[in-house]
């Protein structure tokens, strides 16, 4: 259980860290579509989390 | 610290400022403040749960838990993990239902399904609960990097003594405020992003470095002599055990429908299946992020070990180790780095909570007191103004309040008591049966226990029933009488099946946006 738990933990860590670089680079791309989607968007006074009975 | 250092720090911070403020110009009505458009694409809220969840805070009571426990808190945390991949990652149960159902809050979803009168009270209960739970976040925050830079507890200026601590506070809470407040969430999903960054390589360079210095070897056989096989199995601890667990998995499995932030972060994305897959991938890897945090902490017990330092108690050493040990081994120009990443951290989890539970104040229960409807434009400074007062409380709350339990213990039960609403929530989204009152009753309960619990707790010393036999029994009692006074009701419900707009969703490719 304790070699296993230490070697879960290290390896955890690695494959975090080596998706985390892939999370960046493809949150760079989200990141220019949604300035893109802001820009053209128009004000929406509706949606404002109220309920119409 | 060097100069270097803190021109690294200064530079970061004002670059973060300066990007929240250009983005102020993208808020344009109360969907850009609240949910950002609903315009979030998968990575982008991925990176965006990954430092909400990254907060200063976490990486103090991980820590510590890393430090007291050894490594078994990572079992619970798998254990954790798998019912959410196989409930929300696969199967999207209830959340992506919720984000058919175009709700920003659990509260407007409830006045959808039950009443208004619910909402309020959900609100409140939301609001309060989620307010008070992380008003030890600033506070915890100020004292990890007191002990991390080394300060001492007070200094003087000007003939008088301040304590470092609540300065500390003050400025920390100001900064999560000002980009709350300046920016909304869009700003808040951008700065996130950019947060996440600057954190994963603070974190990833002291993981390096307690590698290189400590090893896992050394870590290992510390674990093995301090704690026994309960620091690696946590069935063994008697900190843990099978009570505590049930209570971190009930948590779990309400918690995504009534916890502002997840459900704020849920609400921004494009459509159901983006809010699926996004909890899948960010609950596969989000188990690397919390081994981390427990490393550093079992990095401060391989070298620091339990013997108690002069001017310590226990309970506050547990908590300091880390940072203490954190602060002795990093170099120049990480250190910098380091301070960045922290208060980065703070930031990240503070704003979007700051965000998300005046988004809960003003629209779950200001808004549907009023008589009349509310313009954008007051809308959205009522929504700011909210934030200030929730900053300026959770100053004077952090300081004056002392916690009695371990920090992630405090933090789970104040949790336990907005899962009511989650309840409700969840048994609205798939049973027609659920009835307005068995909702009441869920709420109302998990709202009273846990308090009754903590009062009890300050002020009968006799009193010793722990924190995770209080919380199992709050959130059965609160399901039990859900079911039972729903199966006596006779009144028709409100019922309304998303099941169509979820399969529809599934579909469709997984950023591309649907007006449901």
């Amino acid at each position: 259980m304790d070699k296993v738990t230490m070697y879960y933990l290290v390896i955890g860590i690695i494959s975090t860290f080596i998706f985390s670089i892939i999370a960046f680079i493809g949150g760079g791309f989200d990141l220019h579509f949604l300035l893109k989607e802001l820009k053209g968007k128009k004000q929406d006074d509706e949606d404002d989390g109220s309920v119409n009975n | 610290m060097l100069v270097i250092d803190w021109i690294i720090f200064c530079t970061v911070l004002l670059t973060l400022g300066g990007v929240a403020l250009y983005f102020k110009k993208y808020v344009k009505d109360v969907s850009s403040f609240a949910v950002a458009g609903r315009k979030t694409r998968i990575w982008l809220g991925l990176s965006n749960q990954f430092s909400g969840g990254l907060g200063l805070v976490a990486i103090a009571y991980v820590g510590q838990q890393g430090f007291c426990h050894g490594a078994g808190y990572i079992w619970i945390a798998l254990f954790n993990s798998m019912i959410g991949i196989i409930l929300f990652g696969i199967f999207g149960f209830g959340i992506q239902r919720l984000r058919a159902s175009k709700a920003m809050t659990s509260g407007q979803y409830i006045e959808m399904r039950y009443s208004r009168k619910l909402r309020l009270v959900v609100g409140l209960v939301c609001g309060i609960g989620g307010v008070i739970n992380m008003a030890v976040f600033p506070v915890t925050g100020a004292k990890f990097l007191c002990w991390f830079l080394g300060w001492p507890s007070t200094f003087f200026m000007w003939g008088y003594e301040f304590s470092t601590i609540a300065v500390m506070t003050a400025l920390m809470i100001s900064a999560a405020v000002f980009f709350a407040v300046a920016c909304g969430q869009v700003g808040v999903i951008v700065t996130d992003y950019l947060q996440s960054i600057i954190i994963m390589a603070g974190l990833f360079g002291l993981f390096f470095i307690i590698m290189r210095e400590v090893g896992i070897t050394n870590i290992q056989t510390t674990i093995q002599e301090q704690i026994g096989t309960g620091g690696f199995n946590p069935l063994n601890s008697g900190k843990y055990g099978w009570v505590w667990l049930l209570w971190v998995f009930a948590a779990a499995i309400w918690s995504p429908f009534c916890f502002g932030p997840v459900i704020s972060k849920n609400a921004s994305a494009t459509n159901p299946k983006t809010v699926r897959v996004m909890t899948l991938l960010s609950l596969i890897f989000g188990q690397g992020k919390n081994m981390i945090m427990l490393f550093l902490g079992l990095g401060a017990l391989a070298v620091l070990g339990h013997t108690l330092p002069a001017g310590f108690d226990q309970q506050t050493y547990n908590l300091a180790a880390t940072p203490l040990y954190l602060g002795q081994i990093t170099p120049p120009i990480l250190g910098g780095l380091l301070l960045s990443a922290f208060i980065a951290a703070f930031i990240s989890t503070n704003d979007s909570y700051l965000l998300s539970w005046s988004v809960i104040w003003v629209n779950d229960f200001i808004c549907p007191l009023l008589p009349f409807k509310l313009s954008t434009k007051h809308h959205l400074f009522l929504l700011r103004l909210v934030i200030i007062l929730i900053g300026i409380f959770l100053y004077f709350f952090g300081v004056l309040y002392t916690i009695e339990d371990s920090v992630l213990e405090f933090l789970l039960l104040t949790g336990t008591m907005w899962l009511g609403g989650g309840i409700a929530v969840v048994f609205g989204l798939y049973w027609k049966k659920a009835s307005t009152f068995g909702a009441y009753a869920a709420v109302v309960v998990t709202c009273i226990l846990p308090a009754v619990h903590l009062i009890l707790q300050k002020t009968m010393p006799s009193y010793e029933i722990p924190a995770k036999i209080a919380g199992v029994f709050t959130i059965a009692t609160a399901v039990i009488l859900l079911v039972v006074i729903s199966l006596f009701s006779r009144k028709k419900t409100k019922f309304v099946d998303y099941s169509s707009d979820v399969e529809a969703s599934e579909k469709k490719s997984v950023n591309e946006p649907v007006s449901i």
